[in-house]
């Protein structure tokens, strides 16, 4: 008898459904490292680590499913079919700032960990601007801080 | 007789607007087991969070999924539950279709089955692996990995069929896997009468149709159900004067089907399609039809039939196995790939009418298998795998408590508390250098009677390693196979002191002794700028247990442990060479014995005030279940900590009264630290909200230098310890890469000592992190990361 590491015995689950879908005409749903990705998720994070070494059209199939709970849909896939040439890093960070500026994804609100990937906006941004979007106590702590400390907070953040 | 403890996670029933399919299963099968003295069930529905469940309340539940009123999840403030409050002799029982819950089972699962909680799925059907093409991507992708959690962990599997099983055989044969036991219990079919709706029969579509002269198909529209057979047979039936009634709601990929069916010649003379019937009219067209037909591809039972049967109507259904199991002899079979086949079957009900009349009065006295039996046999299922009575003989009397130690003081002042507390312990056998006998001889003269096995006798020659942890192991190992001990005894240390009278059950409860936990090795950071013996040992034994697929839950919790001597020897065994590895003495046995044998073992959430020391010198993963042993500190006695004005030794006039107070003391800590984990997440939260990322720490690069990208504002409660990690993009981490911090006030005043993280001497697996231990007291400040020449600073806000 077998034993497998819970990633291992996954995936030898879905190549079983892959030959059969595959001799009933059908195809699967996403790739093996996409369903080992998504399989391997916590429910309340998704971490960068288990995206990062998926290929491009795999990366977008499964920062999809993590980060925004749903499939790509056509009219996306589409739309990012051109982009799938570009080097992984620039791809990722694009998909990442697209999907995280989404509003989808702020009513989603699954946090994304262990990202070493530039994906905010912030350094075009005005700290003050930005700490006024920011919830109310956030703001109070922020405005409670002596002038010095607000500046070189500002300036820490290449905001001034 | 102990009832079982079983929790029953139903967030699809409570979602689920119509109890039908699997909701309607999980429904007569959970209120029926509310109802079972011998079960106590506990009802879960998860939280938005999707890592805890919410309680939902018995009453409401039963009310509403028998009166429909109220709501599952009642009123008032719910108990939360998280996966650690699941008691490890408890089953957790997964009835509902639980591939479509958020949390994901292979998320769940592992550490359910890391503390010995018994795990049992019910498994309603494999179509989706042996017939993936009949599903949604959806669907499809979550039963997946739903099925490989349940193989893999699943101590005991339900199903509704022979022919489940069998399909679950198979899968375990082609993956080579040994298949989990599986017990097999029908459903009942003695549905209510009532109407669940309270729409009327449509008297349109019954004044086209001529009683006994259609064949009904009731269901959802959706390719497995094979609905096209019926449709292709739809001319030849119409010359036999049969027409086709097709009653349900449209599923997933039909719509081009739906439309075929709208357009066919005979549509609305010979076929009709009812969408979304009203239960009365379901119950006319199952009254008044030839027969029901089931020309499906696959099913996991087949309800469809007994409710034909319970209507006093024939069924034609596919022949296969599990309608087979189902329809016994009372149905008729054909084959579901033939329209000839079908035919032939109509043919035959057709062609004798009295016959057919017999048949109608043999099905008007069948009696469907009752929900009640098919409760009270799963209810058996779950008692038989929860094993809620362990196996440790209950005769077992523990009278030996065994330490090694070298600090005579440490003991002499340890020994009154344990004569005390722990009067079922007899005789303490002391591990130690020869040259302290003496003394302990001499200066103890309690009731717990000692004996002594020498360091001399146990080493025999052998050299003692130099490493803490290695020595601890090493040493162990030696006792377990030399010294005199008993099959089962309580190991403990010379600074493990009682807070109260201690009795035996604490370590043998419901025939299973009591192992206690502290943390989870995965989760284990240690200091990264400063690993300790004890840092490396624990990654180490994590190391270990992951290789062997064992559970990893961290047992060394400072206080006193049961021991079963047998146990620890064949855990010795089974791990050739450990003597010399330096891993955790407790934890690699109990994980191993947990997984091993888990009929003798209870995982429980450890006892121990100052452990760690110092409670914010790690994240709380774990909490204390309850404050019943010391692990003395000294300096914890020391002016301005945490037991300053108690007393450091026994004191029998005033140690109740002590250790009440070091338990307030320790409890309000913990309370403290709680709160403050608290404030960061929340902090974490909003800071993600107005952003979009974590407050996290990120050194990248550019043009070959590092940059080092910063939260713009951190907030840490005082007299926390916060760990945050540092995230390196692969590009910035060179060889000798150090990362500097410091943290000073806003008048310039260090705050913490400057520390260095080198990301190169981060253990394996564990993801490189600063440490924030923050002083007692609010202060703002700023922080400063210092890589190369490259710098970054952010604001502080340390508050109360």
């Amino acid at each position: 008898m077998k034993t497998y590491t819970d990633d291992a015995l996954a995936r030898t689950i879905y190549r079983i459904a892959a030959e059969r879908i595959q001799n009933a005409g059908g195809k699967m749903p996403c790739t093996e490292a996409v369903f080992s990705a998504v399989t391997a998720a916590a429910p309340d994070k998704v971490s960068y680590r288990q995206l990062a070494g998926l290929d491009n059209a795999d990366f977008l199939e499964a920062a999809y499913l993590l980060l925004l709970g749903r499939p790509l849909d056509d009219p996306s896939r589409e739309s990012w079919k051109g982009s799938l040439t570009l080097p992984p890093q620039e791809l990722q960070t694009l998909v990442l700032k697209t999907i995280m500026q989404s509003g989808e994804y702020k009513s989603n609100r699954i946090p994304l960990t262990d990202c070493p990937l530039q994906i905010t906006d912030g350094t075009q941004q005005n700290l003050l601007i930005s700490a006024q979007a920011m919830p109310q106590r956030l703001v109070r702590m922020y405005q409670k801080m002596p002038r010095f400390m607000q500046k070189l907070a500002k300036k820490a953040a290449g905001k001034e | 007789m102990a009832e079982t403890r079983i929790y029953i996670d139903l967030s699809r029933l409570c979602l689920t607007p119509f109890t039908t399919g699997i909701q309607r299963v999980a429904k007569e099968i959970v209120l029926r087991m509310l109802k079972d003295p011998a079960l106590s069930v506990t009802l879960l529905a998860d939280l938005p969070s999707h890592t805890a469940w919410r309680v939902l309340p018995q009453a409401a539940f039963t009310k509403f999924y028998t009166e429909q009123e109220g709501s599952p999840y009642g009123s008032g403030i719910p108990q939360i539950i998280r996966p650690d409050d699941i008691p490890s002799d408890a089953v957790f029982f997964d009835i509902d279709s639980a591939w479509n819950m958020p949390m994901q089972r292979s998320w769940l699962f592992p550490q359910l089955k890391n503390r010995g909680v018994t795990v049992v799925s019910h498994l309603y059907d494999l179509i989706p692996v042996t017939e993936p093409q009949y599903f949604h991507s959806q669907t499809l992708r979550q039963f997946l990995s739903w099925t490989s959690a349940v193989l893999q962990y699943a101590d005991h599997i339900i199903c509704n069929a022979e022919a489940t099983k069998a399909a679950l055989h198979t899968l375990c044969g082609q993956l080579e896997l040994e298949p989990p036991p599986c017990t097999v219990v029908p459903l009942g079919g003695d549905f209510a009468k009532k109407a669940a709706d309270n729409g009327k029969a449509d008297e349109n579509l019954f004044a086209q149709l001529t009683p006994y002269r259609y064949l009904l198909m009731v269901g959802t529209v959706e390719p497995r159900k094979n609905h096209r057979l019926l449709f292709d047979a739809v001319n030849d039936l119409a010359k036999r004067g049969i027409k086709v009634v097709f009653a349900g709601r449209v599923g997933w990929n039909m719509n081009e089907f739906v439309k075929e069916i709208s357009k066919h010649p005979k549509n609305g003379k010979d076929l009709f399609f009812v969408q979304g019937p009203s239960d009365a009219t379901v119950q006319r067209l199952y009254q008044n039809a030839l027969a029901v037909a089931f020309p499906t591809k696959n099913e996991g039972f087949g309800l469809p039939i007994v409710e034909a049967f319970l209507n006093g109507t024939p069924v034609l259904a596919s022949d296969i196995p599990v309608l087979r199991e189902v329809g016994g002899d009372m149905a008729d079979y054909f084959d579901n790939t033939s329209v000839d086949s079908l035919l032939a079957a109509v043919d035959a009900l057709l062609a004798d009418p009295d016959a057919y009349q017999k048949k109608r009065a043999a099905i008007s006295a069948y009696r469907p298998r009752t929900w009640d039996t098919a409760a009270a046999e799963m209810a058996q299922a779950l008692r038989n795998a929860g094993r809620i009575q362990g196996t440790v003989p209950a005769d077992t009397r523990v009278t030996q408590m065994v330490m090694l130690t070298a600090r005579n003081a440490d003991l002499l002042r340890t020994l009154p508390y344990l004569d005390v507390c722990m009067p079922f312990i007899e005789r303490l056998l002391v591990c130690c250098p020869e040259r302290n006998v003496a003394e302990l001889r001499e200066k103890w003269h309690g009731r717990i009677q000692l004996s002594f096995f020498t360091d001399e006798q146990l080493l025999d020659g052998a050299a003692l390693p130099e490493d803490h942890s290695m020595r601890n192991l090493f040493l162990r190992c030696l006792m377990m196979r030399r010294a005199p001990l008993d099959d089962v005894f309580i190991m403990t240390d010379d600074d493990y002191r009682p807070l109260m009278p201690v009795t035996q059950e604490c370590f043998i409860r419901n025939g299973r002794y009591q192992a206690y936990y502290c943390y989870d090795l995965k989760d284990w950071r240690g200091t990264q700028d400063d690993y300790s013996s004890f840092d490396r040992s624990m990654f180490r034994t994590r190391d270990l247990l992951t290789e062997h697929r064992l559970p990893t839950l961290m047992y060394a919790s400072h206080q006193p442990q049961i021991i079963d001597r047998r146990l620890y020897l064949e855990m010795l065994d089974a791990f050739p060479g450990i003597e010399m590895t330096g891993d955790d003495e407790w934890s690699s046995y109990f994980d191993y014995c947990i997984a091993k044998h888990p009929d003798m073992f209870a995982a429980e959430r450890f006892l121990s005030v100052s452990w760690p020391g110092s409670i914010s010198d790690w994240r709380l993963t774990v909490q204390p279940k309850a404050l019943v042993f010391e692990n003395f500190y000294d300096v914890l006695y020391e002016d301005g900590q945490i037991f300053a004005g108690l007393s450091k030794t026994y004191d029998a006039e005033r140690f109740t009264q002590e250790s009440a107070e070091k338990i307030r003391r320790w409890s309000a800590e913990l309370e403290r630290q709680n709160t403050g984990a608290a404030h960061i997440r929340t902090y974490a939260e909003m800071y993600r909200d107005s952003r979009g990322v974590l407050p996290e720490f990120l050194l990248s690069a550019q043009d070959g230098k590092p940059v080092l990208t910063v939260p713009e504002l951190l907030y840490l409660p005082a007299g926390t310890a916060t760990r945050m990690p540092l995230i390196i993009d692969p590009s910035a981490a060179k060889p000798g890469l150090e990362i500097t911090y410091t943290l000073h006030d806003d008048r310039g005043n260090r705050i913490l000592r400057e520390r260095t993280l080198a990301p190169e001497t981060v253990a394996p697996g564990v993801p490189p992190e600063l440490i924030f231990l923050m002083p007692p007291y609010p202060f703002r400040g700023i922080l400063t990361l210092t890589c190369g020449e490259t710098k970054a600073s952010c604001a502080v806000s340390c508050v109360q």
